[in-house]
């Protein structure tokens, strides 16, 4: 052992909580793009593809649009996820949402959104390790569902 | 001793990267080449024993969260 460093995929931000409701706007909620009373939910997540496929997986019905965001619907709740200046996503629901439905929302696809990630980062890896010089010589999945490669870097330059 | 990379991607999408078997400051270069790997960007850092074997000084413009400010 020499060094351990914690990364953070590009794809999340580091500095966010997983949720926080930021309280009421006025924004575009669902595909119509009209403009209405709603509250606004910060999330982490930054990526418009992979977070489509996390809703797609909850059971949400969602589209992305050449802006960078995506609306759908999930369970009768209208959404659209926006940009910030940050890179990061929040959603926009309609005001009248009961509020835990709609944490529960964001919770149920930051989780699938993180599980996302966790396979893109692995398959990464797996697929780039060569091209760097590196042999994966192990891979294991633990019983808290984290994934561990074991890299042989005897032919990286250093 | 073969000079390897612990990975492990955890579920919440965080990521935390050991290097095996690599003493002293050859082990800071492995950091970029895991950012590039890994699309992340490092949060912390810490040295471990083996840096300490193979190094008396920490290069002062890193930082890390075992260093003490004297």
């Amino acid at each position: 052992m020499s060094v351990e460093i914690l990364l953070v995929p590009v794809a999340l931000a580091a500095a966010h909580a997983v949720v926080a409701v930021a309280g009421a706007v006025t924004a575009a909620v669902g595909d119509d793009g009209t403009e209405r009373k709603a509250i606004a939910v910060q999330t982490r997540l930054k990526h418009p593809g992979l977070l489509v496929d996390a809703l797609v997986s909850v059971g949400a019905r969602a589209t992305s649009h050449t802006d960078g965001s995506v609306s759908g619907t999930w369970e009768g709740i209208a959404f659209r996820f926006v940009h910030n200046e940050d890179g990061t996503l929040s959603a926009h629901l309609d005001a009248d949402v009961d509020v835990a439905r709609a944490q529960e929302l964001i919770l149920v696809t930051d989780s699938a959104y993180a599980k996302a990630v966790q396979d893109a980062v692995a398959q990464r890896v797996r697929d780039r390790a060569g091209e760097l010089g590196m042999t994966v010589e192990s891979e294991t999945v633990d019983e808290d569902e984290s994934v561990t490669l074991v890299l042989n870097v005897d032919q990286v330059r250093s | 001793m073969s000079r390897r990379i612990a990975i492990t991607i955890n579920r919440d999408g965080g990521i935390k990267a050991e290097t095996l078997g690599i003493k002293g400051k050859n082990c800071l270069d492995y950091v970029p080449l895991l950012e590039e790997l890994l699309d992340a960007e490092t949060v912390q850092s810490a040295f471990t024993a083996d840096y300490q074997a193979g190094e008396v000084h920490l290069p002062p413009s890193t930082t890390t969260v075992n260093e003490q400010p004297s």
